[in-house]
């Protein structure tokens, strides 16, 4: 939307308003009443995963997803899609929704690409994965190992999509 | 037949208008049922797979035009993203939504973001999303807990995620707030012109008194504390049945558990569990 802050009702008397500097309270130059702002987040970049893109670059989402926001507010805007087809190919079901060509500035074509999560159609959530990096990143020393496993170890993304693939498919049936 | 339909079959065996066996849970299920009013515009956030349970069981029997929101529910009637949920409670169209916490106070503060120091935190929580904004504009909140302790239920929270009794009740910013507390030992009244938590029923098998001592900060306790009505034969079929096939599309990983509960403790009733 491109405004400097936000009002929002509600949240008085909430620690947030001392600890969060991007909280703060005014009084509503209209109606007088004491009202909680919140500065906008302008990121650099915004990253979204999506089902599907076409040549055009129109993109399919998740319909229930807020990824729009981080797309609004973003300078510079990225999809990541598990499939690109021709254009006009894209149909959105009860499950989807289309976002127009004009909000991304580059599509990426990255099967696999919400792993560890899911990608309803495509493939579920990795639990055992899941399971694994939540005990691995509490603690710092397997946190490292983590990321050497599974981030600094592969020179692409396909490398990482095979070790996982081959993982999931020998450790759960 | 597999080992969960069995369970069933035991259950049919009962006599009477309430089975005898049930899980903690499904106690709690039924008396969030009982709170959900027909017609209200009701909603479930992530994470709350009893509330939601409860609010399906509602929506099958007593609520059948409640509109339901569940978030993280792929049949979700929204539109969009939570995001649309949040616009709505806003403008004050939300009547009922559930909210769970790790501290709580006597002024009905509650911490959802960290305990001991936010600076330097030993435990940081996964903080409190949209929560300091629903607790002022749901019209009533049902505060929720699977647990009930000293330890959750302490004189000052650490943190304050959403501000209870110390902020006026009565003004724009505050049409609603904490209305309910239901945990795993009782159900506790939130007045909020006398700015006072009473208990209002006990799970069966629970005493006042306990309810007092893992309590910590005062509650007022009338002289006659009824037990909290456990679910029914019907509603227990209908939530091991019709509400878990629902359920499991949203919460799989807990429905795996809540049958293997199911399984593994028949005789699993609210005597001898929380604390």
């Amino acid at each position: 939307m491109g405004i400097p802050f936000i009002p929002v009702r509600g949240i008085l008397g909430s620690d947030y308003l001392s600890i969060q500097p991007r909280f703060k309270a005014m009084k509503c130059p209209f109606t007088s009443h004491e009202v909680v702002v919140v500065e906008a987040i302008v990121p650099d970049y915004a990253v979204i995963h999506a089902y599907r893109a076409d040549s055009k670059g129109n993109v399919l989402i998740d319909k229930h997803s807020d990824v729009d926001l981080a797309v609004q507010a973003a300078k510079v805007t990225i999809a990541t899609v598990e499939e690109i087809v021709t254009e006009g190919a894209l149909i959105p079901d009860k499950n989807s929704r289309l976002m127009s060509w004009i909000n991304f500035h580059v599509i990426v074509h990255v099967p696999f690409g919400a792993h560890p999560a899911g990608c309803p159609g495509y493939y579920s959530l990795d639990r055992d994965h899941l399971k694994q990096y939540a005990k691995m990143a509490g603690n710092r020393r397997y946190f490292k190992s983590y990321l050497k496993k599974y981030v600094y170890d592969f020179s692409n993304h396909n490398e990482y999509v095979k070790r996982v693939k081959k993982e999931r498919w020998t450790s759960s049936p | 037949m597999d080992q969960f339909t069995l369970g069933q079959e035991r259950d049919k065996k009962l006599t009477g208008n309430y089975p005898s066996h049930y899980t903690i849970d499904e106690l709690l299920m039924a008396a969030i049922a009982r709170e959900v009013k027909d017609g209200t515009f009701t909603a479930v956030g992530t994470l709350s797979p009893v509330p939601a349970a409860g609010c399906l069981l509602a929506s099958l029997t007593t609520a059948p035009h409640v509109k339901l929101i569940i978030l993280g529910d792929l049949e979700s009637p929204l539109d969009s993203g939570s995001s649309q949920f949040f616009d709505m409670a806003q403008r004050g169209l939300i009547d009922l939504f559930f909210l769970s916490f790790v501290q709580m106070d006597a002024a009905c503060n509650l911490n959802l973001t960290v305990i001991g120091n936010y600076r330097k935190p030993p435990i940081p929580f996964p903080r409190g999303a949209g929560s300091a904004m629903l607790y002022h504009l749901v019209k009533k909140v049902i505060v929720f807990k699977t647990s009930h302790t000293q330890k959750i239920f302490v004189p000052k929270v650490d943190f304050i995620t959403c501000s209870g009794f110390g902020i006026p009740l009565d003004n724009w910013q505050r049409p609603g707030g904490p209305n309910k507390i239901i945990t795993s030992l009782a159900t506790m009244k939130v007045e909020r012109k006398r700015k006072k938590v009473i208990l209002e029923s006990v799970h069966p098998g629970i005493s006042p008194h306990k309810v007092i001592i893992n309590t910590g900060f005062p509650i007022e306790v009338p002289g006659k504390i009824p037990e909290t009505v456990p679910p029914t034969i019907e509603q227990l079929r209908l939530l091991r049945t019709t509400v878990m096939k629902r359920l499991e599309q949203i919460y799989p990983e807990y429905c795996m558990n809540w049958k293997t509960t199911i399984i593994n403790e028949p005789c699993a009733s609210a005597r001898g569990s929380g604390g």
